[in-house]
């Protein structure tokens, strides 16, 4: 029955907002004792309802495998390739043909003994490159109980609009929802960076994860409102709330009909002056939203998702096939990656770091990078190679002075001439920049800039290091304000250093999102603006309405106001 | 009965992508062929992806290839080659 009205937050996973009715799809994880206690008839039926299940199987991974490779790419449908390579294997058959005919096992049952035998051998390889197969085996498991269970694809039984819920989706899940159906899903665990997640940002599904509170009440067939943005989730809302939400989707869906047409627009100011408006992504599953919003570039590829939740580091012909991928699929726009940044709110099982009193003034990102050159060298030379196959710009997070950017430099040409010398190719021409995260950073551009070919603002380190602000502390959340004078003044300094050098200024942090900000930066001689890939159409849309004369005249007023308050006033009174 | 010593030459070794393309070759291309892989003492079906795993085969590790009815000149040389091949990507 329904439950009464309640409000959750999880954590926001990918953007929009859904209104439809529970779909609980907590049954897809197989309860241990239903596998236990599965009665087993005579071995023959065992045998053919194992073999059916196979077949099941087989056909789901095939269609999963190409939904994914025509959607998403060769490199991500390669884990479903792998799983049907699995699926043929003769030694499992043969041992759960035995476990059926000599133990007189349910084929439930076989599956999930056999399975596990061959985890716990994987387990024992001294390689773990081999034991991350592992997860493929569970999932396998996984996915062949359920056909032997008789619930598989319960997904494809949605009678109507619905949002998803459960425990957890896998990837191959995720994609398998039905789009035309499917509203949204809220699931009990994932974060942000999880694979589902970022799946459902690139089919833009809006989604919430890590809602264990929640998805633990919700009952099928109660109505839920989620919006994806903000983690928000209503169970069973009142009519009231109800109303105020439809009315925000409506807005939604127009605003992002109206804005439609700006993604095929080129990016331009109101006098016709060229702009850069590039999105930020975190893996080749982004790249789909970068194609919809027609951006115009990657201005910020966050390598570091690839090193997170695995137990070992990605290696160099790992990360090519990737960077290869990204750069070939942008071709000829050109593609900004950003070394390795770890360290403060970013932490990897792979290299477990000493606890720092201050972690987001700690060892970090290139500071790391330069104290760990091994894996400093092997993320440089997956760079390199792949360099040949578009229009690579390598950006270096974390510069406080110029030694240390002097000092990845040098690394960086020994790797290029070690792989000349072993006559692999490499780009002529690698733009290299500095990310301007920290004030000394931006106080000294000019330095800076003289040894290198741009910059990009990061401004949510800017402004958390400018306030001497923890961004993660929510106590401190009101001193995180990017269009404060302050901040507008050390950016406006590093773009004016770039452009007495010669080089360009980006700004890859929220603020390159934000409408006010845009128009801003723009004033400053910013020239590439770098965010999440469906603001671009807004932003482009916005900048199309102001002159460059117009912008620099506001950047100069706005350095001179008292607050970001006063900056955000005079700005929304000119534009209104 | 054929069979052939090979030395790994792969710097990061027989690693998931190529074992999955040998095995795939080994159940499609010559299904009347017994494939087997012998590493030091360990012995294991050619045809199955979860044993090629287990088997962890790194750089510079010598293994042998053993095939066993059907074309097993062919078998020997096309499977071979997965073994003997520096995988750039």
């Amino acid at each position: 029955m329904a439950n009464m009205a309640r409000c959750y937050k999880g954590i926001p996973a990918s953007p929009g907002i859904a209104i439809a009715v529970a779909r609980v799809l907590d049954s897809c994880d197989t309860p241990e004792s239903s596998v236990l206690l599965a009665c087993a008839d005579t071995p023959e039926l065992e045998w053919q309802r194992f073999s059916e299940a196979l077949e099941s199987s087989r056909k789901d991974l095939e269609s999963v495998r190409d939904t994914i490779l025509s959607e998403l790419g060769q490199l991500k449908a390669e884990i479903f390739e792998a799983h049907i390579s699995l699926l043929k294997d003769p030694e499992l058959k043969a041992e759960v043909h035995r476990l059926i005919f000599d133990q007189g096992f349910a084929a439930q049952l076989a599956v999930r003994d056999a399975i596990a035998g061959f985890i716990d051998l994987l387990s024992q390889v001294d390689d773990e490159m081999f034991t991350a197969r592992i997860d493929d085996l569970r999932d396998l498991s996984k996915r062949l109980t359920a056909h032997l269970e008789g619930y598989a694809g319960k997904s494809d039984e949605l009678i109507g609009a619905s949002i998803i819920v459960a425990n957890d989706l896998t990837p191959s899940e995720t994609v398998q929802l039905d789009r035309s159906l499917v509203m949204g899903f809220v699931t009990a665990c994932g974060s942000a960076v999880s694979h589902s997640s970022i799946l459902a940002r690139s089919l833009g599904i809006p989604a919430i994860v890590g809602a264990a509170e929640a998805v633990a009440l919700i009952q099928d067939g109660d109505l839920l409102v989620l919006d994806g943005g903000t983690g928000k989730l209503l169970i069973n809302p009142q009519t009231d709330e109800l109303v105020a939400y439809q009315n925000k989707l409506a807005e939604y869906k127009t605003s992002q009909a109206a804005l439609a047409e700006w993604a095929g627009k080129p990016s331009l100011s109101a006098d016709g002056q060229n702009l850069e408006l590039a999105a930020n992504i975190g893996g080749i599953s982004d790249l789909m939203a970068v194609e919809k919003y027609g951006a115009d570039g990657i201005g910020l590829f966050r390598t570091e998702f690839m090193y997170m939740d695995r137990p070992m580091l990605p290696d160099e012909s790992e990360q090519y096939q990737v960077y290869k991928h990204v750069l070939e699929r942008m071709n000829p726009k050109p593609v900004v990656i950003r070394t390795l940044d770890i360290g403060g709110d970013k932490q990897l099982d792979a290299l477990p770091m000493k606890a720092e009193a201050n972690p987001f003034l700690g060892v970090r990102a290139l500071r790391l990078c330069l104290a760990r050159e091994d894996i400093f060298r092997t993320q440089l030379r997956a760079l390199l190679r792949a360099s040949v196959h578009g229009r690579l710009r390598i950006m270096f997070p974390m510069v406080a002075v110029l030694e240390e950017l002097r000092a990845a430099k040098a690394i960086l040409a020994e790797e290029k001439l070690t792989l000349c010398k072993a006559g692999i190719p490499v780009a002529d021409t690698i733009e290299i920049g500095v990310m301007i995260e920290i004030p000394a950073a931006a106080l000294c551009a000019d330095i800076l800039a003289a040894e290198c070919d741009f910059f990009s603002i990061g401004s949510n380190d800017l402004t958390q290091y400018t306030m001497a602000a923890d961004r993660m502390n929510p106590e401190l959340a009101h001193l995180n304000q990017a269009s404060h004078p302050a901040v507008l003044r050390l950016v406006a300094m590093a773009a004016a250093a770039a452009r007495r050098h010669g080089i360009w200024t980006g700004v890859c942090g929220e603020m390159a999102a934000d409408p006010v900000c845009a128009a801003l930066l723009v004033g400053m001689g910013v020239t590439e603006l770098s965010m999440g890939a469906a603001s671009i159409p807004l932003i482009r849309k916005k900048l199309a309405g102001i002159s460059i004369e117009t912008a620099v005249h506001q950047a100069e007023l706005a350095q001179g106001l008292e607050s970001a308050q006063a900056v955000r006033t005079m700005m929304t009174g000119v534009d209104t | 009965m054929k069979s052939k010593k090979i030395t790994i030459i792969n710097p990061t070794g027989f690693h998931t992508r190529p074992a999955r393309h040998f095995v795939d070759t080994a159940n499609d291309n010559f299904p009347d062929t017994d494939v087997r892989i012998i590493k030091g003492e360990k012995t294991i079906n050619g045809k199955s992806v979860i044993h090629m795993l287990t088997l962890g085969v790194k750089y510079q590790e010598e293994i042998e290839l053993v095939v066993e009815g059907g074309p097993e000149e062919e078998a020997l040389e096309a499977l071979g080659r997965y073994f003997e091949t520096i995988y750039k990507e």
